[in-house]
Order: structure tokens, then sequence, then C-alpha cells
């Protein structure tokens, strides 16, 4: 389940039978597998939860909260950036995977 | 923490307050656990008293008790059932499926323990055996539910360099000129003058694998079933990164159209049993490398094949030797026991020395990938050098320097334009 | 030292739209020419895939998977990093100075991250499956992939840079839409749909704060973040790993931003007479940032040397003894060194200023960025810490397919600049008419 699963079942059993602390303590340590837990293939996870949608987009978050909010705002402006956010990604990847087809009909 | 010395008594539950604290559940369960494990030890308490009485909290901690305790009649608990501490161990360990080693090790101290009461050089004795690989100490008897886990036992010490395993291997998944999904290195070392030693090279199906982790598109992934790290070949978009992110050198990019072509191999060497294209040599533009021959482990080439690979069968040395991993009878686990055996320590004079005197490693153990395959033998050290082994890989019909190949490949399709 | 452009004239700003030369019609061709050669070399790799390069597999396989191409990526985004530096610059800090290139800036982002995007397409074995596979794995795999964060965020960065440009544009087309060519109505409608003057306030507020998330974004996570991570993160290759990486890798792409947008903009004066709109102050002011961030790339390139060679672990020690034993990385660190030198000597001396020996020194500030970014990558490789391969990865050269796709992306830049100069005023009427409000958000 996690690490700190094992280091309480360690703990427990270490406890149970008088082990010393020393080891159940290196039990609690050895290392766990990440990729291979099944846990590992949901989502929201990995390192890349808070480094990119915590840190890395966070200014972005901001941009888009200060188009609807302060002053001077519009909601139809704001609306407008949102509509070129979406829409332009949506046509940078709908472009390219335009591309991709193509390339994949002819050479593929 | 520093622990090197055994506590006062008294200090023993503050310590494990503290570690189960450290957890996420519940310390005072945790702590009555252990205290009432201990009267079960003692006789004070039954074995099924005690499942009973932690059942409902358990479920209610972790949502399932797997202690698989086997209900006996509560005249009948031994006390000192050996096995009984096992089972704790065992089924509260198991609450991490993954966590064979330590779980393992856990037996291991609760055999030791129980068998003795109390006694202080326990943990002295389990760090020695422990040390090298928790593997292989079969105790434990067979605990079956955590899986397979495919791995690999070489025997450095048994390898004379005859690359048959390269051949065999190469033949079985209808590889490319000089992708070596198996490849012998002949080295010299340091301070072994002109011998030469040889380390076979795999994939090592790491349980912590880099490549798993940088790959974009979840083509690389670990197959839950078996632990088994594969290529997905219909997903890959050969962006290469899990070549560059692993520590071994084991990926082979398919840089141009395979040698052998799509025609010519079956199905049944290259779908896996869930249906994904994973097997034998990949199509043009995708990343290849050593797959433990998934096709035999589905039982696709006859059920006798299940639990060897085509390396293994053509090693007449006794040197490569594949099997489940967790299970203690394996060839990897078998073979290993029986090697060590045979080089017993000793311990009459120095009862803290390990068992036996036999040098085992895993590839690069420090980058922390966790490998599933086992060297007996001698690690190669910074200072090792490749040279030149008894028999020639062109002897054997291989390539060893694959960009020659692709060099060839390059001119050849670009009108004699090449570095 | 603002300068002061106002008194042009709105006939000179649209010049590029209004006029066409044969010189124009030459420059079309050397970008179109460029292309074509790329394309030529890049059927051959989709024939035959990607064995027409000089790329192998490290380990056994005596090459290096990686070369060129991801150098190339890497050298792109580097150059990607103008834009929103001197549109901040402008924006966020007041440097008016660069108000005349701060389109420029921008268009160059656009281009050069459309150049860097190119490159893993090229890159990649099955480019056919570059939005079938990724699109998919997205959600999981950005987890944990650092390739994945990359296009992330450089899909952010694209777009932000796109929606900057199209909202500070709808302003210029509003009060140039006379001097515009009508063919194209259909396009500056639908740029200019629902816009009214009331709107400038508004707008002028929403692309201060997508300038306050580049600037944030761009230096400190993209090249500084995620770029760097894609082998920082890789402990395996001795040269790769470390935190140096993030600064080492911002200060490249400074010193290549700032070297792009001066070869921009001295083509752009140099092509249409722009003297006045943009002055020599303008040149001044960019060759100092340029001689400052080099300093910071030099200095960033001894970090690593120093502590690659002191005490090392010995695959670093290694790598970085064979760097610096690297004819091509000292030509590297001499092109940028020249750079600087003469960027500081013009401070002390203004006279010895000239924009056309600035021009050349950032043409090689450009080449050796991208020798240290290519080396980086290969030689990266060639110190893998399982050292046991026998001398492996080989010698790399990049094949003419890999250098024709480097032509090829310069031939975009060059066409992209050419095509969107005829529709849209490439500096912005505010660096003319100064009647913009200040904003304060």
């Amino acid at each position: 389940m996690t690490l700190a699963a094992t280091a309480f079942a360690s703990t427990v059993s270490a406890f149970a039978s008088t082990v010393s602390a020393a080891a159940s303590t290196a039990l609690a340590a050895s290392p766990v597998p990440l990729a291979s837990s099944p846990e590992y293939t949901l989502p929201f996870v990995g390192p890349g939860t808070y480094l990119i949608f915590g840190i890395v987009l966070a200014p972005v978050y901001a941009m888009v909260a200060a188009w609807f909010v302060g002053d001077p705002s519009d909601r139809a402006k704001g609306l407008l950036g949102v509509g070129y956010l979406a829409g332009l990604t949506t046509v940078l990847w709908g472009g390219l995977f335009v591309a991709t087809l193509v390339i994949g009909a002819v050479f593929f | 923490m520093s622990t090197d010395e055994s506590p006062p008594p008294g200090d023993d539950e503050e310590r494990n307050r503290r570690l189960l604290d450290e957890t996420e559940y519940d310390t005072e369960l945790g702590l009555e656990m252990g205290r009432d494990a201990q009267r079960v030890s003692a006789g004070e308490l039954s074995e099924l008293e005690f499942y009973r009485r932690y059942h409902d909290r358990i479920v209610e901690e972790f949502d399932i008790d797997d202690r698989e305790i086997d209900l006996p009649d509560p005249d009948e608990a031994d006390p000192d059932d050996v096995g009984f501490l096992d089972r704790i161990g065992s089924a509260l360990q198991g609450i991490d499926p993954d966590g064979e080693e330590s779980r393992r090790s856990v037996m291991k101290k609760g055999a030791a323990a129980a068998g003795a009461m109390g006694i202080a050089g326990w943990g002295t004795a389990q760090n020695a055996a422990g040390q090298g690989d928790g593997e292989g100490g079969g105790a434990g008897g067979g605990d079956e539910g955590e899986g397979t886990r495919w791995g690999m036992t070489i025997n450095l010490n048994n390898c004379d360099g005859c690359l048959a395993c390269m051949a065999a291997c190469d033949q079985e998944h209808n590889l490319s000129r000089g992708a070596n999904w198996m490849y012998v290195f002949a080295f010299e070392d340091e301070g072994q003058g002109d011998e030469t030693n040889f380390l076979p090279r795999t994939c090592q199906h790491c349980t912590d694998s880099p490549c798993t982790k940088v790959c974009p598109v979840g083509a690389r992934h670990t197959r839950e079933e078996d632990g088994l790290v594969l290529t997905d070949y219909d997903i890959c978009i050969g962006c290469r990164y899990c070549e560059v992110s692993c520590p071994y050198g084991v990926n082979y990019f398919q840089w141009g159209e395979p040698d052998v072509p799509e025609s010519e191999v079956d199905d049944d060497h290259q779908i896996d049993d869930r249906g994904r294209w994973v097997g034998s040599r990949p199509p043009e533009g995708v990343m290849g490398k050593c797959t433990f021959c998934v096709d035999r482990q589905d039982g696709q080439m006859g059920e006798d094949k299940i639990g060897t690979t085509a390396c293994e069968e053509a090693c007449t040395m006794d040197a490569i030797h594949f099997g489940d991993l967790n299970d203690p009878e394996s060839p990897p686990n078998q073979h290993l026991d029986e090697y060590r055996e045979g080089q017993d320590n000793d311990l009459s004079e120095f009862p803290n020395r390990k068992e036996h005197t036999t040098s085992t490693f895993k590839l690069m153990e420090e980058r922390g990938t966790e490998p599933n395959v086992r060297f007996v033998g001698n690690e190669p050290s910074p200072h090792a050098e490749q040279v030149e082994g008894p028999v020639a890989y062109e002897d054997m019909g291989l390539t060893d320097d694959r960009k020659e190949v692709l060099d060839e490949g390059a001119s050849a399709t670009q009108g004699g334009e090449s570095a | 030292m603002s300068v002061d452009v106002t008194g042009v004239d709105r006939d000179t700003l649209v010049r590029p739209i209004q006029t066409f030369s044969k010189r124009y019609l030459a420059a079309l061709a050397v970008g179109l020419g460029l292309i074509g050669v790329w394309l030529v070399f890049y059927y051959q790799q989709l024939r035959h895939g990607l064995i027409v390069t000089n790329l192998s597999d490290w380990g056994s396989g005596g090459g290096v998977p990686w070369g060129l191409y991801i150098g190339a990526f890497i050298w792109w985004v580097g150059i990607a990093h103008g834009g929103i530096i001197l549109s901040a610059a402008v924006r966020l800090l007041g440097m008016d100075t660069y108000q005349p290139v701060a389109r420029l800036a921008e268009l160059l982002t656009i281009a050069a991250l459309t150049c860097a995007g190119l490159f893993i397409l090229i890159h990649v074995g099955r480019p056919d499956r570059l939005v079938t596979s990724v699109v998919p794995a997205w959600p999981t795999r950005v987890q944990w992939s650092p390739l994945m964060w990359d296009v992330t965020v450089i899909t952010a960065y694209f777009v932000l840079t796109a929606t900057y440009l199209a909202l500070t544009i709808r302003y210029d087309i509003h009060r140039l839409r006379d001097r515009l060519p009508s063919p194209l109505d259909p396009l500056y409608d639908a740029l200019m749909v629902g816009y009214s003057e009331k709107e400038d306030e508004v707008v002028e507020r929403m692309v201060w704060w997508i300038a306050f998330a580049i600037i944030i974004m761009a230096p400190l996570l993209l090249h500084g973040g995620v770029i760097p991570w894609l082998f920082a993160l890789l402990p395996s290759m001795a040269g790769w790993a470390g935190g140096v990486q993030g600064p080492s890798f911002l200060s490249i792409a400074l010193t290549s931003a700032v070297s792009g947008i001066i070869i921009i903009a001295a083509a752009f004066r140099y092509a249409y007479g722009w003297d006045e709109l943009i002055p020599d102050a303008v040149f001044r002011g960019l060759s100092q940032w340029l001689g400052f961030f080099s300093l910071i790339f030099l200095w960033l390139q001894l970090q690593q040397v120093i502590t690659g060679i002191f005490a090392a672990p010995t695959t670093l020690q290694h790598a970085t003894e064979v760097k610096i034993a690297t004819p091509l990385y000292w030509v590297a660190i001499g092109l940028v060194a020249l750079a600087m030198l003469y960027a500081f000597a013009t401070s002390l001396r203004p006279d010895l200023f000239d924009i056309r020996t600035m021009v050349a020194l950032s043409v090689g500030v450009l080449a050796g960025t991208l020798a240290e970014k290519v080396l980086f990558v290969v030689e990266g490789l060639q110190h893998a810490h399982f050292a046991l391969y026998d001398g492996v990865p080989g010698a790399y050269v990049p094949s003419p397919t890999e250098l024709s796709a480097l032509l090829g992306t310069i031939g975009i830049v060059v066409l992209f600049f050419l095509v969107v100069s005829k529709v849209i005023p490439v500096v912005e009427l505010h660096a003319i008419e100064d009647d913009h409000e200040e904003v304060n958000p």
C-alpha cells in the first residue's frame, strides 16, 4: 500500500518478536518499489503533479484569475482571452494531429 | 536515530511508538497488537483470540485483514508455533504488495525470535544474513499470495564466454544485427592480471525502473502480473528517453527496417497474454530490449517453456538461472542456496560473519533501481576494461558494434553519403 | 536611456507591408530553398527510418541515441526566450527603449518554438504517433515523465505567447487598418472580433498579466526547469546530473535569445531603412545585455569545470576532462567570450560600437551555444556511470540529414518573418505613438 504501511507492519511485527528497534528502522527504510506498484498507474501521484500543476502553471492561474477580477477587467475580454488559450491549444494539437495522420498514411 | 547498542527494555515501547507515529496508521493499534503478539508467543493468549480481537480494527484501518491465520482450535494453539509469528509478520507485511524483500526478512526474523523468545542477538544475526540480498534463505515456506516476479541468478564463476546465450537470444527474437538484447562482456580487471572475466548482461527488469518512469507515453511499462519490464510496440513513439535513462545500456532502437520481416514472425511470439504487442523484435522506429522471453512465460511456446529463457536454455555452463524470485524453490533461488551451501563461512569463531563466502551483487545497486538479476562472482570495478573474449562475436554470427551496421545502412539509403 | 522614436510616422511602420522588392523575393527564395533541402532529406528519413542519421545505440551499440536533433531542440527553445524577456522589459519594467523590437522578439519566440517542436517530430521514430500516443497518455504520464512536462510547458508557453500577440495586435490593426492590404480583410476581421476602443485599457492589463505569467514561467521554470530536468534528473550520466544544469541552461537560453533578437532586428532595420525606428540605442542596450548574460554563461561553465576536475567522482572527472580536451568546446566558449568582451569594450568606448560587428558576433554566439548544447547531449551520453562498454559511444558526427534539419528550421524562421511582416505590423504602434496609458495592475 504505502511506505507508511510497510513501516507500520514491520514495526508491529518487529515489536512482537522483541526485535531491536534498529532492525525495524532498517526495514522501514528499505526502498519501496515505485514503478511496479499498481497505485502509480493512477493519476495525481507522481512529482509531476505538484511540479507542473502546482508550481510551473501557478502563474497562469494567477493570470487567468486577474483577467476576471481586479480593475479594469471585463468578462467578455476575459473570455476572449480564455478562448484564445483554448483555441490555440486546439489548433496546435489539431494541426499536429493532421500532420501525423498524413505522415502515418504516407509512410507507416 | 542511533540504535546501534541494544536499548534498555523500557525504551522499546517508546521507540516503537515513535516508529509507529511516523506511519499514517493507528499507533495504539500497533502497540497493542505488538504486546498481545508477545503474549501469544508466551502462551498467554490464543492465536484465535488474537485474530478475533483485532480483526475489526484491522479491517477499519487497512480495509483488509489478510493475516493468513488458519483458525486453529484454540485449545491446540501452540505458543511456540514458529509459523505463527511468520504469519503475523507476513500478513501485516502483506499490506504492501511489493515489499517482498522486507517481508522475507521479517519472516526470518519472526522464526528466529520465536525459536528462542527475546534473544537479544537476533538483530545482529539478521544483519549478517540479510546482506547482499534478502532472498534465498528458503526458510520462510511458500507464501504464494504475492505473485510471480521473474528474475535471474547469473553465476559468473560458471560462464566461459562461449556466447551461446547471445546467439540463442538473437535467433529466438529475430533480432537485427547488433541489437544484442543479451550481451556478454569479456573484461579484465585491476589486480587480476591477464585473467579474463565474463559478464552476461540482459535487461535487469528493475523493480524500480527509470525507463518506465521517464517514458512519456507509457509504452515502457512493468507488467503487473509478473514484474516483466516490457515495451508496447503499438504505443512507443521512439523518443529513446528510456534508452538514455537506463543506467545499463540495454535498449536497442529499431533504426531501420528489421532484418527479419514481419511476415516471418509469429503472432504467438509477439502478442502477450494481455493482447499487447510486446514480444520478439520491435518494428521500425520503436524501442526494443530483452523481454525475459515473454512469449515463453505466457505459455505460448508450450507449457514446458514457462519459466525458461532462450539464453538459459542455451547455456551449457549452468551460469544462467531463470525463474520466479518469489518462489524459494525456483532455479535462481535454489542455485544461489546450493552455491552458498558449498561455501560455508567459519561461524564457530566468528559468529557475526556471513553464513557463506559467496560474493553476490546486483549491477549498480546504489542506483536504487532494484534489478531482478543477481550475479554470483566478482563485480567489475570502475577500472574494468572490456577485452576480446575467447569467442569473437563475429564467429557466432553476431555483431558487436551496431553503429557499423547502421552506417552501412545510412550510406546505402543516402547515396554514399556517410560520415 | 530611453530613446524617443515617437516622431516616426505610421507609413514607416507599415513599410514592410506596402513595399515589395527583389531583395524580398531573394530572401524568400533562400528561406524556401533551405526548407526544400531539408524536406528532401527528411523524406528519406521518413522512408528509411532514423537509420539515415548518424545516431545509434549507446552501450554495446557504439553510438549516441540523442544527438543534433535534441541539441537543436534545446537551442531553439533557448532562442524562444527572447520574446517575452523583451516584452516584459517594456511592459513590466517600463524599459521603453526596447519597445521597437518587442514584437519582433515575440514573433521570434513563436517561430523558434515551432522549430523546437518540429525537432521533436523529426527526432522520434514514429512521428505518426505523436498525437495518438501522447494525448491519451498525458493524464497519467505527466505525473512522471520529464519529457511530458516539456510537452506540457512548451505548449503552454507557445499558447501564452500567441495569445499575447493576438491581444496586442488588435490595437494596432484597428488604427492602421487603412494601410493594411484589403485582400486579407477576412483575416483582420477575425482578429478584431468584438473590438471596441473601450477594450484597450482592459486588454492592456490582460497582456500585462500574460507577460507577468510568462516571465516567471519561461526563465525560471521552462529553461531553468523542465528543459534541463530532462537531463539533470538522470543520475546514470555523469555529465548530466545535478542542480547546476538549471541555471546553466538558463544562461545559455538568455545568451542565445538576445543574440537572436539582435540579428532579426538588424535585418529589419537594414531591409527597411528603419534607422530611426530601431535606433542605435536599442542595439547598444541589447549588446550590453548580451555581454552580461555571456558573463553568467561563462561563470556557470567555470563552476561545472572546476567541480568536475578538482576531486570529482571518477566518471564525472573523466567526463569533465574529455569536455575540456574537446576543441569544439573551447570554440564555443571563445565565441561567447568574444561577444562579451566586445559588449563590455563598447560600453567603455562607445565609438567602437558597430551594429554589423555586433550582428556577426551574435551569429557567433548562436553557433557557440548550439555547439555547446550538442556537445552537452552527446558527451553526456559518452560518460555513462556504467562504463564497462568498450569506449562507447564512439565518435558522433551529425549526418547530412541531421544538418539539413538545422538549415530547414532556419529557413522556417526566415519564411515566417517574411510572411508575417507582410500581414501585420512587426513593430507596435506604441513605439511611435506614445499614447498608451501606464498600467497599474
